[in-house]
């Protein structure tokens, strides 16, 4: 049965991948040094700390981050940024752990009871098990989060890209185990319809499948379809499903999943294609963070072989330092053939021969989009599909002017991509400005309401109280009783200063002998000082009161005072004296230890150097 | 006579017909006013929103105000950038213009980062933040929450302790992007086609 008419385009290639699967899966022997890279995830161990296999080495900080796990034991030797294998990517930062040969592993936690799991502690458990997908965790939490039924789950065997036979291996030697895994998924995601497909090429797995999953209710279905098949979009079209209601997950991916649901095991390792220009082409399991070219060494590599591709035959990228570490979706590696000098000549115009156009499976115009790409002009690469593109790279592959089309989508969808996150940015910037102009206004008009009705209050209650001039004429003895007790404060906080003035020349003669001592003696001393100037202040405050009142007829004396008056009065101002000068007594700094005075050298210190600085910058612009 | 007025009734019908269908296509011609975003909102949709006030104007708005009054240049906002000025001729129909001699040079974008150990608290910085990306209060640390600030630098001024610096936003991991292809075509000879 043929595909080739559900997926009109796409393109028979030589496949390539027998040279690599006539050995089996072989085990890579442990690399002195392991480089494991914490994208979007946080580190939760220290340099030099001793690590064993299967430790935690950091957390998923994000949705689409996973957990990283020690592939071996050893030693964390540095955190720090590294270079990764996508060519011109800015250094990311990464953990370098050198092994100590011992592989010693810490006992592993038995995994969470399967029954109680919902599907979102299940996508939140992979991803702190590390199992990756197509793009971070193999269940997409955001997936996972909503409720959306899932009609559709697609096990992914395709793998239709040449040179590639990772997938194709790990189906045939693993087939009962990767069985139990889905039969896993299918009890715990419950889809209506679960499909393992597999293209018609690997016959040896179909067999081992076959085998392993006799007496399961779901299906294996063999297809001939064509490059890229393995692509989840073209691959969800193929088996007639939705995109909303289908999930499509990589069969390395499920088999790590099953890993750890059924053991508890994180996944530290996967397995990689080794082929090419290479004597010995093989499929090794590889822990993650291993040298490239080391493992690359193990399938010796022909020694005129230029390079190394990270990827399969179409879609893989030369890399730019052969020390990167190989990742979870390092599939393949390939020792590159030398390429014959005509072949490298530069790209030439487009003959219009739409080649591409023919090619393209998702039914593209590249020679369009490459039109617009080139010029930058990202509205109308949008027009034209370009969030469409599979990035399969059968454009660029069969262009006879061998214009560099992969490389130019690749760099606009990106393009668009940022652009995109801009306008999102500016958006809520914009959004948050108006909110803060809202609410400046809101808050001026509240603060204007505020006062009209207290205005009106008093107005209410000045036409409420009529008789409101004998209160008026009574103030002015409360007032004077109120200077009065202002001059007596202001005596007993003068006093209570000497005081604390000779206080503090006795604490700085101690201070010069020790400085610890005195730092302690100070403190002690304060509260000695603290409390006799309390004393000595309530003791002003006395006199101050007493010599109020014996003032007071005096003042008093012109206008002959009610009875009650003189006492009322003595005793308001003796309080409103004592008040004070125990406000005067806690104002008045105990001792140069305290906060507010360290905080307030600080603030004068920070100020002083403002101000130096802006000095010497003004000293600077009229120089320039 | 018959035959006259039947004709006589046709004719007024078929110039109803007419007239009904005539002015059906008229209206569906007209195009509706509430569809089409009034041309301040559509300036400020390309504007960055930094609301930096470099453009001489209180922000991206009253910018696009006076752009669409026609009172101001397009070339005035650099953190726009050159990308920013080509949308904005295209939108009002005017010619491109290189930045204005006397407007603020581009910047990288940056982030403001306030020296927590130096702040004393003043919240000076809070009140002059446009997009509330300040966090604090009175005679607490305060401090920027990096992914609402658009890199005004309207906080720096009024600082009194000179707190607060600009840190360019670093190209991380998740800003990489495919190198643009640089290729060179060569002219290829008639007939020599490899």
């Amino acid at each position: 049965m043929s595909d080739f008419t559900l997926l009109p385009n796409g393109m028979k290639l030589p496949s390539h991948k027998q040279a690599s699967t006539t050995r089996p899966i072989a085990t890579a022997a442990l690399p002195a040094q392991l480089q494991l890279a914490l994208a979007g995830s946080q580190c939760c161990v220290e340099p030099g700390q001793r690590v064993l296999k299967y430790q935690l080495l950091a957390r998923p900080d994000n949705a689409l981050g996973l957990a990283v796990h020690a592939p071996t034991s050893g030693h964390i030797h540095a955190i720090a940024p590294y270079p990764q294998a996508l060519p011109g990517t800015p250094l990311q930062t990464a953990l370098l752990l050198h092994s100590d040969g011992q592989d010693e592993a810490q006992p592993l936690a038995p995994p969470p009871d399967r029954a109680g799991q919902s599907r979102l502690e299940l996508a939140i458990f992979l991803q702190d098990m590390g199992v990756t997908g197509q793009h971070g965790p193999l269940l997409p939490l955001s997936w996972a989060a909503s409720d959306a039924p899932l009609e559709l789950l697609i096990i992914n065997g395709m793998e239709s890209e040449p040179y590639i036979s990772a997938d194709d291996m790990l189906m045939r030697e693993q087939a009962s185990e990767l069985v139990a895994a889905i039969q896993l998924l299918q009890q715990r995601l419950r889809p209506t319809r679960l499909v393992l497909v597999i293209r018609h090429d690997k016959p040896a797995a179909i067999s081992a499948l076959r085998t392993a999953a006799a007496g399961q209710t779901w299906q294996i279905e063999v297809r001939e379809a064509p490059y890229p098949a393995d692509d989840a979009p073209l691959l969800t079209r193929l088996l007639g499903g939705t995109a909303e209601t289908t999930l499509c997950l990589p069969v390395a991916g499920v088999h790590a999943a099953g890993q750890a649901m059924q053991h508890g095991l994180p996944c530290i390792s996967r397995i990689v294609t080794l082929s090419g220009a290479v004597e010995h082409a093989q499929n090794i399991r590889a822990l993650l963070g291993s040298p490239a070219r080391e493992l690359l060494a193990l399938a010796t590599p022909h020694p005129y072989s230029a390079g190394i591709i990270h990827g399969g035959g179409l879609r893989g990228f030369t890399l730019a330092d052969d020390s990167v570490a190989i990742h979870q979706h390092s599939n393949g590696l390939l020792a590159a053939a030398p390429r014959p000098s005509s072949s490298v000549a530069a790209a030439q115009p487009c003959v219009r021969c739409g080649d591409c156009a023919t090619i393209c499976p998702s039914q593209l115009q590249p020679q369009e989009l490459y039109w617009h790409c080139q010029t930058q002009d990202l509205m109308q690469a949008q027009d034209w599909g370009l969030t469409d593109c599979s990035q399969c790279g059968l454009c660029s592959a069969v262009c006879p002017s061998q214009l560099p089309l992969l490389d130019s989508f690749r760099n606009s969808s990106l393009q668009l991509q940022a652009d995109q996150q801009q306008q999102q940015a500016a958006d809520s910037a914009r959004q948050r400005h108006h909110f803060r102009q809202f609410r400046q206004e809101r808050d001026k008009q509240e603060k204007a309401q505020r006062l009209a009705e207290r205005a009106a209050q008093q107005a209410a209650k000045l036409a409420q109280t009529p008789s409101a001039h004998p209160a008026s004429a009574a103030k002015p003895e409360p007032s004077a009783a109120d200077k009065q007790a202002a001059i007596a404060a202001a005596m007993a906080r003068a006093s209570q200063r000497q005081q604390h003035h000779q206080g503090q020349t006795a604490t700085a003669a101690t201070a010069e002998q020790d400085a610890r001592a005195a730092a302690i003696a100070a403190n002690r001393q304060a509260a000695i000082d603290a409390a006799m100037a309390r004393a000595a202040a309530r003791k002003a405050a006395q006199d101050a009161a007493k010599a109020g009142a014996d003032s007071s007829p005096s003042a008093a004396g012109p206008t002959p005072a009610p009875e009650p008056a003189p006492d009322k009065q003595e005793l308001i101002r003796t309080s409103m004296a004592r008040a004070a000068a125990q406000k005067a007594a806690q104002a008045a700094p105990p001792a140069p230890t305290t906060m507010d005075d360290d905080k307030k050298a600080l603030i004068a210190a920070a100020m002083a150097r403002a101000a130096a600085r802006k000095a010497e910058r003004d000293d600077g612009e009229q120089e320039t | 006579m018959i035959i006259i007025m039947l004709r006589l009734v046709l004719l007024l019908l078929a110039i109803w017909l007419l007239g009904k269908v005539l002015r059906r296509s008229a209206q569906q011609l007209t195009p509706a006013p509430a569809t089409t975003a009034p041309l301040v909102e559509r300036i400020d949709a390309i504007l960055p929103q930094t609301q930096c006030g470099q453009c001489g104007h209180a922000g991206c708005h009253p910018y696009a105000e006076a752009l669409a009054k026609g009172e101001d240049s397009i070339n005035r906002c650099p953190p726009g950038g050159e990308a920013g000025i080509r949308k904005l001729a295209a939108l009002l129909q005017r010619d491109y213009l290189p930045f204005a001699p006397d407007a603020p040079p581009q910047k990288p974008k940056a982030v403001a980062l306030i020296d927590e150990r130096t702040c004393i608290g003043c919240t000076l910085c809070i009140q002059a933040c446009p997009v509330d990306a300040i966090l604090g209060s009175a005679k607490q640390m305060h401090t920027v929450l990096a992914d609402e600030c658009t890199g005004c630098e309207l906080c720096l001024a009024p600082c009194p302790v000179d707190c607060i610096s600009m840190r360019p936003v670093g190209e991380g991991a998740g800003d990489w992007r495919w190198g643009y292809p640089v290729i060179a075509i060569q002219p290829v000879k008639s007939g020599t086609r490899p």
